[in-house]
């Protein structure tokens, strides 16, 4: 186990600025998830770390051990990669054992750790078949099983998912959160899936054009946004936002008896969830905007709704999986002004946190 | 129905093609086994295998032989040597990368004839040459390439023109190599010369089989180098079996013991390819 903190980072490639001066602090054991759109520096941030990439400036320090000009192969860290990048000519064991034989280690000892690794991996069968004979799942596998057997003071992981058909995915990732239970090892894990960040992370870093947006644990991230591109990125469906207007002054000076202890007055635009938007259908006494139905969306379990408010704003909201609602009809609906968030024009966020006892994590 | 249409469309150019094979192999044995001398006109008797008896009783077979079978040898270690290196060192990019491979490229667009004169009169003249002229810059003895060592002359020339081949083919098997199993090996604490061993190497096998099968044909019937430079000589020093069937047919006008050695020459060639594709496939291709 290990800690990692990474200070003033700036990566430049030839004219492209990829990472802007990132600071963090992952701490020992901490499963923690690089999150954001592509190109948002995230895996170039990870390639830093493990040392593929050349640091412009700042300083990545391991268990308080600066690394920054340490080279790959000396950092003590194992990665995890989206292609697996299994060695194509070596068996199944033969991969797992690559890094042990480099570093010359007693081949008994070899032989008991492959065996443990793909144990746990469940990988015993296909120890002597080469990567090409194996599906993507058992890939991906043996690609985590070569990191396993080395006992790495980090793991690193770069998309290992996203290569895998839905289900699968799932699986593995359910698989993965039980192997950091088991092993209780420091892991970086990049993505763009916002849905294996929420369930995998301890912690989640949020990346936007090589900045660090915001890091929280994966509830703090979702109901206390530092931004409106948080707002928008970790959710599904996503945060609707709709522009202030005097009906909805005129709304919350209802909610709130004339106060505004959310400062949701003063923001430019609304961040609203699908789960505080209330049809009308559903609740006549509080409703109180309307709008018109452009899709419906039935997904079995619950039916989306998505409504044009004042003509190009989309709002989205969740109806009951038979709701009799159709397209091109006008509706009406209410908001919880209780979990809407307040933005200014730069996309920050004004509105206070919503209250600690709402949240099961800590921050 | 359709599969007949195919064959019969395809008829032509396979007939073709096994004329072109069968017509020069079937005179070629049958020269191989008759009295022909250009010299002595008259009926073809059949001779039985005295034509063959002649050719390798020969003085000069056993030494065409053994040069032969060193010329391909090394030849094939220099290049295939030599293009790994260069094509691991211009495989990074670095400025002017483009050019310099054209460069190194360019020897294999060289007609070997002309190849062998620039050598033969640019490079190792011991009077005017540029090695002479360096040799005796350094105060030391030119040294007369062509007739001190003939055959070392003849491997260095064909090395220079067949190291692009075996370049050209190795970079753009580098180039497919995948950047990510390099990195993993990296990460995995393999240092360069482990990841050239344990990666780079076995994904080349296939290329390397590939160059060393090729150039094995061609280098075993080296030609124009010798004709145009040492013409065999001194002596038989730098006679291989093609300059010694061309000095049968062409210089002692015996097609019949020309033809013989042809023959000697493809079985030569078969036995030679037979043990390489083993040694190689053994040793590359399992890997893979």
């Amino acid at each position: 186990m290990s800690s990692l903190e990474i200070k003033k980072l700036h990566k430049n490639f030839s004219n492209y600025h990829a990472i802007r001066g990132v600071d963090l602090q992952i701490e020992k054991g901490e499963f923690t998830v690089f999150v954001g759109p592509s190109g948002c520096g995230k895996s170039t941030l990870l390639r830093l770390i493990a040392g593929l990439e050349v640091v412009t400036s700042g300083s990545i320090l391991l268990n308080d051990q600066d690394i920054t000009d340490t080279s790959a192969a000396e950092r003590d860290l194992a990665m995890v990669f989206q292609s697996y990048a299994l060695y194509p000519h070596m068996s199944v064991a033969e991969n797992m054992s690559f890094a042990l034989k480099i570093a010359k280690v007693d081949p008994k000892i070899i032989a008991e750790k492959v065996a443990d690794a793909a144990e746990i991996l469940q990988l015993t069968s296909l120890l002597d078949r080469k990567p090409k004979a194996l599906s993507g799942g058992q890939r991906q596998r043996v690609a985590i099983g070569r990191a396993i057997v080395r006992q790495p003071s980090v793991f690193l992981f770069d998309e290992p998912l996203s290569n895998l058909d839905a289900s699968l995915r799932v699986q593995m990732r359910q698989e993965l959160s039980g192997l950091h239970k088991r092993l209780k090892s420091t892991m970086i894990y990049v993505t763009h899936d916002q849905v294996e960040a929420m369930t995998l992370a301890d912690k989640v870093v949020i990346l936007n054009a090589g900045n660090v947006e915001q890091v929280g644990t994966p509830l703090n991230v979702y109901y206390n946004p530092a931004s409106r591109f948080v707002a928008e990125f970790i959710g599904t469906p996503k945060m609707s936002f709709i522009p202030m207007s005097d009906d909805i002054k005129k709304l919350i000076a209802n909610e709130y008896d004339g106060a505004d202890p959310r400062k949701l007055t003063s923001s430019t635009w609304l961040g609203v969830r699908p789960e505080s938007v209330t049809l009308s259908s559903q609740l006549l006494t509080k409703a109180g905007l309307t709008g018109k139905v452009s899709l419906v969306e039935r997904l079995g379990a619950e039916t989306l709704v998505y409504i044009d408010y004042l003509g190009e704003h989309k709002i989205t909201a969740r109806a009951d999986s038979l709701a009799s609602i159709e397209a091109g009809a006008d509706i009406q609906f209410s908001i919880d002004f209780q979990n809407v968030h307040g933005f200014d024009d730069d996309g920050l966020r004004l509105s206070p946190d919503v209250t600690d006892n709402l949240i099961v994590g800590n921050v | 129905m359709n599969s007949r249409i195919a064959k019969l469309l395809q008829a032509p150019s396979i007939i073709l093609l096994f004329l072109w094979m069968i017509v020069p192999l079937g005179m070629t044995l049958y020269f191989s086994v008759v009295r022909y001398n250009l010299l002595s006109p008259g009926p073809l008797e059949f001779d039985g295998f005295s034509n063959y008896a002649f050719f390798i009783t020969d003085s000069a077979f056993l030494p065409a032989l053994i040069n032969t079978l060193i010329l391909v040898g090394s030849i094939l270690i220099i290049t295939v040597v030599m293009g790994l290196a260069l094509a691991l060192l211009i495989n990074r990019p670095f400025f002017g990368r483009g050019i310099v491979r054209v460069m190194m490229i360019s020897p294999f667009f060289i007609m070997p004839t002309v190849n062998a004169l620039i050598w033969k009169n640019m490079l190792m003249n011991p009077v005017y040459g540029i090695f002479s002229v360096i040799a005796i810059a350094f105060g030391a003895e030119p040294i007369d390439w062509l007739s001190e060592m003939p055959l070392l002359s003849i491997i260095i020339m064909v090395s220079w023109q067949w190291t692009p081949f075996a370049l050209l083919i190795f970079i753009t098997s580098l180039q497919s190599q995948d950047t990510e199993q390099q990195e993993a090996a990296q990460l995995d604490g393999a240092s360069s010369w482990a990841i050239f061993k344990y990666l780079t190497l076995p994904h080349l096998a296939r290329p390397i089989a590939v160059v060393i099968m090729i150039q094995t044909i061609f280098h075993l019937s080296i030609f124009a180098e010798i004709f145009v430079t040492t013409g065999g000589g001194p002596g038989y020093d730098s006679t291989n079996l093609a300059f010694l069937i061309f000095s049968q047919a062409l210089l002692q006008f015996d097609v019949g013991v020309a033809s013989a050695g042809g023959v000697i020459a493809i079985i030569l060639a078969n036995i030679v390819a037979f043990f390489l594709i083993r040694a190689v496939g053994k040793n590359l291709m399992v890997q893979s």
